[in-house]
């Protein structure tokens, strides 16, 4: 079975290649919030498969979104207590990668006034994949794994005590 | 946000044109908000493209926001890349919703 950050990749990016025509507004829109969200329940599914299947639910809703977005910049800018060392360029591509993602997913879901093309549903599901296949990548490697740890205790609000 | 600091923007995005002269690609307009997270001025830039299509691979996307960044880094807390067509960029931009938020690079003469 596929994961859910898996699936809403994967829908994110059927819906800009429709089988006729060129894809709605809607769909590019639901395409850039799907592609967000694949990013998000990945982080989430990072978070909460640490813990037994019993608690994954309840679990895996606690990071939110406003967390996520000051918890990416924080480490972007090395100001996380849980890193001691200079962010991975792969960290700071995930972080760069959440925040603009982000943006596009607030703004199309409540901006009336944008025009939306496919380059930006496109940009949109691009960044997800590379989002979701640099979290693999961090967590491939046992010391990097530390830096997708940081950025969920970030994005928990859970800051490091002084060492 | 002070006008001197809009003004700021413009001329650095000016600078950026004049080092992307010649290429496919130029900043063509911005718009500026207020982001709580950052604590301060986020932009919003519009490039345009000559060709025909936009060369929507990340690596090319990035690449030009970079080059924002190093113009604009510690003027703004973020930016933001949008990418168009020109005709794109007038069915888009060219309208009411857009005529008071956008500032175009360089201003067209009275």
């Amino acid at each position: 079975m596929n994961k859910l950050h898996d699936d809403l990749l994967l829908h994110a990016q059927s819906l800009i290649a429709p089988s006729q025509g060129r894809p709605a507004q809607a769909d590019l829109r639901r395409s850039i919030s799907a592609s967000y969200y694949s990013a998000f329940h990945c982080l989430c599914y990072v978070w909460s498969n640490k813990y037994s299947s019993g608690l994954r639910h309840h679990l895996s809703r606690c990071p939110d979104h406003l967390a996520i977005r000051k918890a990416a910049n924080k480490l972007m800018k090395g100001n996380s207590g849980w890193i001691s060392t200079a962010p991975s360029d792969t960290l700071v591509q995930i972080c760069d990668d959440i925040i603009r993602l982000q943006e596009s997913r607030i703004s199309a879901d409540y901006n009336i006034a944008m025009h939306y093309r496919k380059v930006d549903a496109k940009e949109a599901t691009d960044r997800a994949q590379r989002i979701i296949q640099n979290i693999q990548i961090l967590q491939g490697s046992a010391a990097s794994t530390s830096e997708i740890d940081a950025l969920i205790l970030e994005s928990l609000k859970i800051t490091c005590p002084a060492r | 946000m002070r006008n001197s600091e809009i003004i700021e923007i413009r001329d650095r995005l000016v600078a950026l044109n004049s080092e992307l002269q010649g290429g496919a690609v130029f900043a063509r307009s911005f718009y500026l908000e207020d982001d709580a997270v950052f604590e301060g001025p986020v932009v919003h830039i519009i490039f345009v493209t000559t060709e025909s299509e936009v060369d929507d691979s990340l690596e090319t996307l990035d690449k030009f926001c970079r080059k924002a960044n190093d113009q604009l880094g510690d003027s703004v807390s973020y930016i933001y890349c949008i990418y168009r067509t020109e005709s794109d960029y007038q069915a888009d931009f060219e309208n009411d919703n857009w005529n008071t938020v956008l500032r175009l690079v360089h201003e067209q003469a009275a």
